[in-house]
């Protein structure tokens, strides 16, 4: 079966880059575009209603809600708390990795500093770890 | 909360003027009995020490966790009330002033210990008022043993309410003052005790001539004293207002750098993929690319694109380290190494040039550094060196003095402007050099100002020297050894 991947990002061509790449690499892939659907869909996957990812990559810089709130939501439900969720951003912020770290992130990607092909393989090792 | 802190002021003021008629229509009793005016000023008494207490608590910080300790002093202050009131129906009236007089003491000393630990400028202005109800009480003190004694007659009993007003509105005055200084305050308290006393002599002087001296010296520090709080109040709102335009300027620029952080990081969102497809592109992920000038011109845009990218990262770091945004990540590390690794990286470009790339070793201890940060001011600056030297080389050279670890980079090339070194020393230059500009045309200094933004996170300093164009440039890198 193949690992389901849900994506937060809200640039179309790093979300498109992302699938494409993911896709590539025998993964299944989720994504919201905005905070908001980010949100609803966890709201989903806290329900029952939408199949639960291995792994959620977190863009922290979006327009409507910060990522830092989204990983607060995920954790704060006992169905999703357990979700492996990476930070994957353009911005590396002292102070706000720190508030990642504090909502227990489970990694914090630079998006420079890791290509497509890389980032699968950090995704599939950490996936590993958990079985 | 502020508007608990007007009413507790404006009760404060009103009580403290009912107080004072009290007082003195129980000394030249008119319109009520002497009887019924000496218990309103003993009721006043305690009255007015409530709203102030109270403001001492609203202005404390732990002002909800003091709040037991205020309905504590509430209920004492209501239990002596209750067990001295019925008490005073049977004393004498002008005792009874004596009792008013001595629990104005007592309070004051307790409202004074509340307030003894404030330290900010609303805080300390009511402290301060404090302070002048404590000579209001003081002088009523005094004025009413001095009628006793007969020291003053009856005729003065207006005089002493006068006076008393005055205190009153001096305290009020501290209290509404916007500003707070306390050497002001103490200059105020000189002229009021100065104007108390010639006051006095008014009085009791038998002779007339001294008790005209004495009203000309009251008037005259009346007059000092209005225009000293004039020119001070005045002063104050101006210092006051140029902090303000400080503040704003200060404002301004930050979000200035928000801002050109923002559109850095809008630059850079793009760049990510731009770079990934190329790469994968030129990788064959979408399949083979067979003309070889099409392969070539990506090549190419590879490169461009890298390029940009470095361009805004570089504009990161500096704008990040301009506003404290990024933390250096310190470790121990050999600079001999760093400076080694930048050698290797730049020599072949510095022998394709035909110049040398020399490094003068010498020993030196551990260094906490960010090491990725470091490298890349050594590397810039040695990069530099060879940019724009035709003939010579680079020579790196290294040296502890004064507890600073100092790296010399020198080259053999174009030199700079004494202009352009005190400009490229502010951290101004964004652009080459005069000299620079006739070698590459216009272009960016970045590579520099990264270079100083770096070391100035590390708390250091970059010198450079030069004796003119042609002769060289000489860069100094000091870092402090911690």
């Amino acid at each position: 079966m193949k690992e389901k991947i849900f994506i937060i990002e809200d640039d179309t061509s790093t979300l498109m880059l992302l699938e494409e790449g993911l896709k590539m690499e025998n993964f299944e892939t989720d994504h919201a575009t905005s905070g908001k659907e980010a949100l609803e869909k966890i709201d989903e996957i806290k329900n029952g209603m939408r199949e639960k990812p291995d792994l959620v990559l977190l863009d922290i810089l979006l327009p409507d809600i910060s990522g830092v709130e989204i990983l607060k939501a995920i954790r704060k439900n006992p169905q999703t708390s357990d979700l492996k969720v990476f930070a994957f951003t353009n911005f590396s912020d002292p102070e706000l990795n720190k508030k990642l770290v504090q909502e227990k992130i489970d990694k914090i990607l630079l998006k420079a500093d890791v290509a497509l092909d890389e980032l699968a393989e950090i995704i599939r090792k950490e996936i590993k770890k958990n079985e | 909360m502020n508007k608990l802190k007007v009413i507790s002021l404006s009760l404060t003021f009103i009580l403290a003027f009912l107080w004072i008629i009290s007082f003195y229509f129980c000394l030249y009793p008119l319109f009520l009995k002497i009887e019924q005016w000496s218990k309103l000023n003993f009721i006043f008494s305690f009255l007015f020490w409530l709203p102030i207490i109270f403001l001492n608590f609203f202005l404390s910080e732990n002002y909800a966790k003091n709040k037991k300790y205020l309905i504590f002093l509430f209920i004492a202050f209501a239990f002596i009330f209750l067990i001295s009131f019925p008490k005073i129906l049977s004393i004498h009236p002008l005792s009874i002033l004596i009792l008013s007089l001595f629990f104005m003491f007592l309070f004051w000393t307790i409202a004074l210990i509340t307030g003894a630990r404030f330290k900010n400028q609303d805080q300390l202005k009511n402290f301060y008022s404090l302070i002048v109800v404590g000579f209001l009480i003081l002088f009523n003190a005094f004025f009413y043993f001095g009628l006793l004694k007969n020291v003053f007659h009856n005729g003065q009993i207006f005089w002493g309410f006068i006076f008393s007003l005055f205190l009153l509105f001096w305290g009020i005055s501290v209290m509404l003052t916007p500003f707070f200084d306390i050497s002001f305050f103490l200059t105020e308290s000189a002229m009021v005790i100065a104007m108390g006393l010639t006051w006095f002599l008014f009085f009791s002087s038998p002779e007339l001539f001294v008790k005209k001296l004495a009203l000309a010296i009251f008037f005259i520090f009346l007059f000092f004293f209005y225009r000293f709080k004039k020119i001070m109040y005045n002063e104050m709102k101006r210092t006051k207002e140029v902090e303000k335009i400080f503040q704003e300027e200060r404002d301004l620029l930050e979000a200035k750098e928000q801002f050109v952080l923002s559109i850095q990081h809008h630059l850079r969102t793009p760049l990510g993929p731009i770079r990934e497809y190329l790469n994968r592109i030129l990788k064959g992920v979408y399949g083979g690319i067979d003309n070889p000038v099409v392969k070539e011109k990506l090549v190419e845009i590879k490169k461009l694109a890298d390029e940009v990218y470095s361009l805004v990262e570089q504009l990161i770091d500096i704008q990040a380290l301009k506003t404290k945004r990024a933390s250096l990540n310190l470790e121990k590390c050999k600079i001999e190494e760093i400076i080694e690794s930048v050698i290797e990286e730049l020599l072949p470009i510095a022998e394709e040039k035909g110049l040398y790339l020399k490094y003068e070793k010498s020993p030196l201890p551990l260094i906490e550094v960010d090491k990725k940060k470091i490298r890349e001011t050594i590397f810039n600056m040695v990069d530099n060196g060879i940019k724009y030297t035709r003939r010579g080389g680079v020579t790196i050279k290294t040296m502890i003095e004064d507890k600073k670890l100092k790296i010399e980079i020198s080259d053999t090339g174009i030199g700079m402007e004494k202009e352009e070194i005190e400009k490229f020393l502010k951290g101004k230059i964004f652009e080459r050099g005069t000299e620079a500009k006739k070698m590459y045309g216009p272009g960016k200094g970045i590579g520099l100002s990264l270079a100083i933004q770096f070391v100035k996170a590390h708390g250091g300093e970059i010198f450079a020297r030069s004796e003119g164009f042609g002769k060289g440039t000489t860069f100094l890198i000091e870092l402090p050894i911690k």
